[in-house]
């Protein structure tokens, strides 16, 4: 069960008891328990839908679930266009792309057909944003595999045969998954500080994490994850030509991380001043990231800034009430287990 | 000798005030043991003060009834599920119970993420209906939530401050290195004191593993990951104490009896003379005259 922005809890994968995501995903349970033709459902345009969906999540699916079939179809082939002749941009398709997905997942797991429809509506959008840049290609690997993590061994599957058995294949992504799987494992490697030899983990990484570079330069999440292990292998000016690449990344996390990497280098050796630029530029990427915010109140306390370090840390603390803290450190290790609720925090940045 | 007090109170509740508006002042809070059994009724008199080896003038002393809050810090991560949970939350109530109408407190709850409710206040209902919607579940961030409860202070001048932080393990997924909080804790004049159910075999082994932390340092000679006693370090860097709690059984007794050790301390406010003005400064302090012990914190960064 996953706590959802108002205290709700939901059903969500259960990938692992670390899989880390306290935004859950629209709770649909309650809303979608009530017949749609039940509720008062003001008219309004498909892309008015979309532009609600962040702010008001539950209330924009509600009101996309309303709209007759072919109007919605219309709103994402309008959508889909070049933006030159009234298409959208990304960010907005990325957004419609989540309006569908949060539906189809809930459908799909009731075994009901309307699931089928939402998804292919979303896949429709996601395919729509890679025809527009390339750079986008971490939200589909991402969006396809939780879409097929949460489709594995559920009777639902079989309402999406057609989809299931046309699998997209990603070889540099398995590539890049089992780099991450052997540099998680210096994690829980015994006495890193007593100087056992985890080289051999991080080299193996490093290698493999450049051959996914190689073959695909665009995949800044490789270049993130390489800065790290070389960070860790103490090759700290590769570790930040590296930072710096990923920062170049249009995945809000991934530029937050980065920067947050290049930051604690810049910290390390004094240089302060660059280092707090970094900090900042990372919470700017992602608001509701604790790291960032906890990175820049780390160096104004250390800095004898303890008044502007109190107000990082409140201001933090009142989005942890709120529940609106989405952390990008604590997905770093589980690409591919991102969870929807993240990816619309992604998007939502 | 109730009188006494209350009268010695009230006249000394502007001293904290006074001296912590003094930029040069500096207060340690104090806790004298005889035994187990805290003392009570010392004065100025009965205490000796240095600082960097360098015998100061204590210029006040305060007492319990000085006003504190309290932040109740609580690991809520997958592994507290179930009784465990249950014992930590009865033993939250209990300890907000024990807070005076002039005492306030705040509520961080964490698992790798931080929630809970941290606004400072003296209604206890509402800090009671956060402990209430405490759920478990995800990692342990402890140096992250032990660096922002240390920097999220009350705001108010005067008070003392109180951290109570839970955890049954050890930290597994923090951003920030465990030297940032010992760090804060060190420049700092809140007293922490740490209650941990997690078995030393689990506290010495994670401590040396990497688990789902960044890895990143703050200093060239940082290490990677610290092997020190996170805990212990941290209570004694702040005059605190470290309880090890074998279950989460007696954890209500053990909250309560923190908040009445709590009050039973002794506020010392000093003016440093001859010594730098800058650095690491170690206090030392004693009772003078009379046998027991005195737990303080350490030292502070200037």
């Amino acid at each position: 069960m996953a706590r959802t922005g108002d205290g709700r809890t939901e059903e969500t994968v259960d990938t692992s008891d670390r899989m880390p995501n306290r935004l859950g995903v629209v709770s649909l349970t309650l809303m979608l328990a009530v017949p749609v033709s039940s509720r008062q459902q003001p008219a309004a345009p498909y892309q008015a839908i979309v532009a609600t969906f962040q702010q008001a999540p539950a209330i924009a699916i509600d009101r996309m679930l309303a709209l007759p079939a072919q109007a919605v179809d219309e709103g994402i082939t309008q959508a889909l266009r070049p933006q030159a002749s009234g298409g959208w941009p990304v960010h907005d398709l990325l957004t419609a792309a989540m309006l569908h997905t949060e539906p189809a997942v809930y459908f799909i797991d009731h075994q009901d057909r309307r699931g089928v429809d939402q998804l292919w509506r979303a896949q429709r959008l996601v395919d729509g944003v890679l025809a527009r840049s390339e750079a986008y290609r971490w939200f589909e690997r991402e969006w396809y595999a939780e879409i097929a993590q949460r489709l594995r061994n559920r009777p639902a599957r079989r309402l999406i045969i057609d989809w299931a058995t046309t699998p997209r294949s990603y070889p540099v992504w398995d590539s890049y998954l089992a780099a991450v799987g052997l540099e998680g494992q210096v994690g829980d490697t015994l006495d890193f500080s007593a100087g056992v030899n985890v080289v051999p983990l991080l080299g193996g990484a490093q290698i493999q994490l450049t051959k996914v570079l190689e073959r695909e330069p665009l995949f800044l999440d490789a270049a993130l994850h390489l800065g790290r292990v070389e960070m860790l292998l103490g090759h700290d000016d590769r570790a930040a030509q590296l930072f710096a690449r990923a920062s170049g990344s249009t995945r809000p996390s991934t530029i937050c991380l980065a920067r947050l990497f290049a930051g604690a280098l810049h910290e390390r050796t004094g240089r302060f001043a660059e280092a707090e630029a970094d900090y900042r530029r990372a919470l700017a990427a992602f608001p509701a990231s604790q790291s960032a915010a906890l990175s820049l109140a780390q160096l104004l306390y250390r800095t004898d800034r303890h008044t502007e370090a109190g107000e990082e840390i409140d201001r933090m603390l009142h989005r942890a009430a709120a529940n609106e803290l989405a952390e990008p450190w604590s997905i770093y290790m589980f690409p591919g287990h991102v969870g929807l609720a993240f990816l619309r925090a992604e998007i939502a940045q | 000798m109730k009188a006494s007090l209350l009268v010695l109170a009230a006249a000394l509740l502007a001293s904290p005030q006074t001296y912590r508006g003094r930029a040069d002042a500096v207060t340690v809070d104090v806790l004298a043991l005889d035994g187990n059994r805290p003392i009570g009724g010392l004065s100025v008199a009965d205490f000796a003060l240095s600082d960097n080896g360098v015998p100061q003038r204590i210029e006040g002393l305060a007492v319990q009834e000085v006003p504190f809050s309290m932040t109740l810090v609580l690991d809520t991560s997958s592994s507290v599920q179930g009784a465990s949970l249950h014992d930590l939350q009865e033993a939250a109530h209990a300890a907000v119970a024990a807070l005076r109408p002039d005492d306030q407190g705040a509520l961080i709850t964490f698992s790798h993420l931080m929630g809970g409710r941290p606004a400072w206040t003296s209604d206890h209902p509402p800090l009671d209906a956060a402990i209430v919607r405490a759920e478990a579940d995800g990692m342990t961030s402890l140096y992250d939530v032990a660096f922002a409860a240390l920097v999220h202070g009350d705001p108010e001048l005067g008070r003392r401050r109180l951290i109570v932080l839970f955890t049954d393990g050890n930290d597994t997924s923090s951003w920030l290195p465990s030297r940032a909080a010992l760090d804060a804790a060190s420049r700092n004049d809140a007293v922490v004191y740490a209650v941990t159910t997690a078995t030393p075999e689990v506290r010495r082994l994670e401590t040396r593993m990497l688990m789902m932390r960044s890895g990143i340092r703050l200093a060239e000679n940082g290490a990677v990951v610290e092997s020190t006693p996170f805990l212990k370090d941290l209570v004694e860097r702040t005059g605190g104490t470290l309880m090890v709690e074998t279950s989460s059984n007696h954890l209500r007794q053990v909250f309560e009896h923190i908040v009445a050790e709590f009050r039973s301390r002794y506020v010392l406010n000093y003016i440093p003379s001859n010594v730098a003005s800058t650095g690491w400064h170690t206090i030392d302090v004693q009772l003078v005259g009379r046998k027991g012990t005195v737990k303080a914190r350490r030292g502070y960064q200037r």
